[in-house]
């Protein structure tokens, strides 16, 4: 397994943009781990004396890489801290989304008669909820918190999971391999999942490992639209929140969470992409 | 004797892979003399496939790349004519058909615009003029009341009709050379005869050279009147169709022709190659059959044979083949 | 003479489909099996053949259950499996097991050999521990592969390898049948002898019954004992197979076989080409199914197309349904 591990890992470094990015993702991996302990700057502490300065901003403490805010905190050191929430958002609202679409797409895949129709139909409504209107509508009712903003999340982003799962079960049950296990006499549960969902797992990493990206990209708008996280926790949508209203005279306030966002977001594409090119058996045949 | 239709001199076609330079046709020289119906014989990973499509340049590039060798079509190398003459001379006096007739035609147009097509672009005639040579061929191919069938896209057909369709596209611009990739491997038996009764019928008629690629020696023994036979992305022998069948000089060929199963024979085991087909990506030193091989000594791990003649229009890449050519016929019966 | 260990009767499979078409919506019965019947005896081979569409998968298929069956019965030493449900199913199942056509793409690709083979004892709980893996050592050897191989993935093998494993794991639970759906078809000329060589020396080591459904002559008159040709669904004749391939009845069976490229290039050929193709079985032809293809059936006259023929026994064993041997009913 290791040997194959790392045969896969030098396949997927021939690609010098998935090397990019893959560096992107593990230092954004890495500042959200470690981050809270390496910054130079403590990231709630407050210097009403050093608000709003620029860039490479020699202050009193040290050097304020990216800036500071209205309030005098360092860009830097909220936007590494902030890498936390934002990857946690990410990672845990694909993780549930993902339990929930494969689950549906699972069941609606191999047993395509009544109650998968019936979860099909539920993938439909959701399609035709507007997400945001949604998102409004839960946090006025449970009120705004980290784990609420990740339940909204997973709710309504499993649809993708579900459809791409179901679509590759209904191939994949008609297998001889799947056919041979229910000739042995193999019940359904184990055909699911001794079969099908091994077989479904490249697709399911290639779907999150895009999807985490747009989870980021929502929570920003979420935290932006002040429906995110509760202030106190610094999160890049939130940073960029605050600093709309000094984009005249202090653009770096906004501008650089906005980087922060931009960069991360590019790096996870890239990896994703190349996972895609890797994983994806209809892809594959080109490649050999 | 006459100047051949194609000749292929020493042709090597590799492919770039995560395991390195595939190897999938390694110095092939063969050749089909006008209205000759050669037959390329082989299993999977042989290269009968890739030569093929070789001739016809359609191997993509990359990851495949035309190593060395020399396609000699009318005389002229095909490997060093520019895309537009490809095109020209592609579906027009050089012509292919393939396995599968449901993917070699497009859906979504009509199988008498299909054709049509083909004949506008290369014989310049107006549309309706096209349309009309159209069903002409479709009536060539016994294709019945090809007036409709003309009109019907190819999914309203079967597939005995479609190669029949695709038959008559490929025939439609007089080709000088037709070559057929495992035509009828797809097909039922009755509707395989039916096409093989085509293609000989429409061969005497139109006195076109055919390259006849396929596992199934029955087939060769029917249609071709010479035969290579492939292994390993060489050829192995090659033969005038009745000796190839009486005295296999190359014990891959004579293994091949033991282990068909014969409707007019009885045995209680069938005769077995042992081992597996030779993976593609996987040369190494010295005759690739070696492996399985019941004759193999220790010269054929070490060194590679060459197709050398062997006797009048013959040939074969074995270091036995001299002696096997000569030996009594009683030995050639196995167990 | 003794019971066969399976016996098929009056199996009909009729499958509803879809009409296709944007402007009507209906279903459309497709008869891919139609009423057939047969036996196999302990310790022999029945070769089904005929051409695509003929129902001849479908119909190996319905007797594992894959597929329900319409109506009918199938028989193992005596129990039916056709209605059998629960313990009773799982128990049948280890007597009946199926050989796939493509050797790619019956093995989980993301399974070991070991756990390929490891997963019927799984499934019925039967041995465990190194009783287990002793098992599936002596079952690659039985298919003639290296027990080192055990923790090899299916990619790592050719096409003649990996069939050998399905023929592994079919024999895992020691099955007294086993139907094997075009087992060699998709193999490399050379290797279909070594694999059936294989089924040969398993049956006779073994005691096993075989179900070879194929569409290429040659290996089924190579493995069967007895042979049986279908058209659209019906069995058109049935022969022990020296019998079947010297005198075909059947103007179908006869047509099939001379149909077969003859590996010898001096064989002088006197072939029957039907014309046309086979109809669809949605709406099968009514009389004999094959009259629309039939060269004898204008000398035969109006009742090929009337009325459908019975199976005539013709000598013991070799039973024919075709109007060339039925008398015309007495006219009323």
């Amino acid at each position: 397994m290791h040997r194959s591990l790392y045969r896969f890992l030098h396949r997927f470094l021939r690609s010098k943009l998935a090397a990019f990015g893959l560096l992107i993702v593990a230092t954004v991996i890495f500042a959200a781990l470690i981050g809270a302990w390496i910054v130079p700057f403590d990231p709630s502490a407050q210097d009403i004396m050093e608000r709003l300065k620029p860039p490479l901003w020699e202050g009193s403490e040290g050097i304020h890489l990216l800036g500071t805010e209205a309030l005098g905190r360092d860009i830097f050191s909220r936007l590494v801290v902030g890498a936390q929430v934002s990857l946690l958002v990410g990672v845990a609202s694909v993780v549930l989304s993902s339990v929930v679409g494969i689950g549906f797409g699972l069941i609606a895949g191999y047993e395509d008669r009544y109650i998968g129709r019936f979860l099909m139909a539920l993938t439909d409504i959701q399609l035709a909820v507007p997400f945001l209107v949604l998102a409004l509508a839960v946090v006025a009712v449970v009120g705004a918190s980290l784990w609420n903003l990740i339940l909204v999340l997973g709710l309504t982003n499993w649809v993708q999971y579900a459809r791409v799962v179901r679509a590759e079960c209904l191939v994949l049950r008609e297998r001889e391999y799947v056919q041979a296990a229910r000739v042995l006499g193999a019940s359904t549960p184990r055909i699911l999942f001794r079969h099908l969902l091994p077989n479904v797992m490249s697709s399911v990493i290639v779907i999150s490992s895009l999807l985490v990206a747009k989870m980021i990209l929502f929570e920003s708008a979420l935290s932006f639209l002040g429906l995110g996280v509760p202030p106190a926790t610094p999160t890049w949508g939130a940073m960029i929140a605050e600093g709309r209203n000094y984009i005249g005279n202090a653009w770096w306030v906004a501008a650089m969470p906005g980087l922060a966002i931009f960069i991360t977001v590019i790096g996870i594409n890239l990896v994703g992409d190349r996972l895609r090119d890797l994983l994806d058996p209809r892809l594959k045949q080109v490649e050999n | 004797m006459s100047t051949p239709v194609l000749e292929i001199r020493n042709l090597k076609t590799y492919f770039a892979s995560d395991r390195g330079e595939v190897r999938a046709v390694d110095g092939v020289s063969l050749h089909v003399d006008a209205g000759e119906t050669l037959g390329v014989v082989g299993e999977s990973g042989s290269g009968k496939s890739v030569t093929s499509l070789s001739v016809m340049r359609l191997i993509a590039s990359p990851p495949g790349r035309y190593a060395d060798g020399e396609i000699l079509f009318e005389g002229r190398d095909i490997l060093k004519l520019d895309k537009a003459a490809m095109r020209d001379l592609r579906g027009n006096r050089l012509s292919m058909i393939f396995q599968e007739p449901m993917t070699s035609l497009n859906p979504v147009f009509t199988v008498g615009a299909q054709i049509a097509e083909a004949i506008m672009l290369h014989q310049h005639l107006p549309r309706p003029a096209a349309f009309a040579r159209a069903i002409d061929m479709l009536r060539l191919v016994n294709i019945p009341a090809p007036e409709r069938r003309a009109h019907e896209f190819p999914h309203q057909l079967s597939g005995g009709m479609r190669q029949r369709v695709m038959i008559a596209m490929a025939l439609s611009c007089n080709p000088k050379l037709l070559i057929a990739d495992e035509p009828t491997t797809a097909l039922d038996v009755t509707i395989q005869a039916q096409i093989l009764d085509l293609m000989r019928r429409l061969r005497a008629e139109l006195g076109m050279a055919i390259m006849l690629i396929t596992h199934d020696l029955g087939i060769v023994a029917e249609m071709c009147d010479r035969v290579v036979v492939m292994y390993g992305g060489r050829i192995v022998e090659e033969a005038d169709v009745i000796s190839l069948f009486d005295n296999p000089l190359h014990p891959y060929s004579e293994g091949l022709l033991a282990s068909i199963p014969r409707i007019d024979e009885d045995v209680e085991q069938l005769y077995a190659i042992e081992g597996s087909v030779p993976d593609p990506a996987d040369r190494s030193e010295g005759c690739a059959f070696a492996p399985r091989c019941r004759y193999a000594f220790e010269r054929c791990r070490s060194e590679t044979p060459v197709l050398s003649p062997i006797a009048d229009g013959r040939k074969a890449a074995c270091f036995l083949a001299g002696e096997r050519l000569t030996r009594p016929a009683v030995e050639q019966v196995l167990s | 003479m003794r019971p066969p260990v399976l016996s098929v009767r009056d199996l009909v499979k009729h499958f509803p489909v879809r009409r296709q078409n944007l402007f009507q919506r209906g279903r459309d019965i497709v008869h891919a099996v139609d009423g057939v019947s047969f036996d196999i005896g302990e310790g022999r081979t029945l070769g089904l053949v005929g051409e695509s569409g003929c129902g001849k998968s479908t119909l190996g298929r319905v007797i594992v259950r894959l597929e329900d069956a319409t109506s009918g019965s199938v028989l193992f030493n005596g129990r039916e499996m056709l209605s059998a449900k629960g313990a009773a199913l799982r128990a049948l199942r280890r007597d009946i097991q199926f050989i796939f056509q493509d050797p790619y793409a019956s093995l989980d690709p993301r399974m070991s050999v070991e756990q390929i083979l490891a997963e019927p004892f799984e499934i019925h709980g039967l041995e465990s521990g190194p009783a287990r893996t002793a098992k599936i050592r002596a079952l690659l050897d039985a298919v003639g592969l290296p027990a080192a191989h055990v923790s090899r993935f299916p990619h790592e093998f050719s096409g003649g390898q990996r069939q050998r494993i399905g023929i592994a794991r079919a024999l895992a639970l020691n099955p007294r049948v086993i139907i094997c759906d075009e087992p060699v078809s998709a193999l490399d000329v050379s290797i279909q002898s070594q694999v059936l060589n294989l089924l040969t020396r398993l049956q006779r080591d073994l005691g096993l019954s075989y179900l070879f459904i194929a569409h290429g002559l040659a290996a089924v008159k190579h493995i069967s004992h007895d042979v049986g040709v279908m058209y659209l669904g019906k069995l058109v004749e049935m022969a022990p197979k020296a019998r079947l391939f010297a005198v075909p009845a059947h103007p179908y069976t006869q047509a099939l076989i001379s149909a077969i490229p003859v590996p010898d290039p001096r064989a002088v050929r006197n072939r029957t080409i039907l014309q046309g193709e086979v109809p669809s079985p949605i709406d099968p032809p009514a009389g004999c199914r094959f009259h629309t293809r039939c060269p004898r059936a204008a000398e035969i006259g109006v009742r090929c197309r009337t009325e459908e023929p019975r199976p005539v026994e013709l000598a013991p064993g070799h039973q024919v349904a075709c109007h060339l041997y039925t008398q015309p009913k007495a006219a009323a």
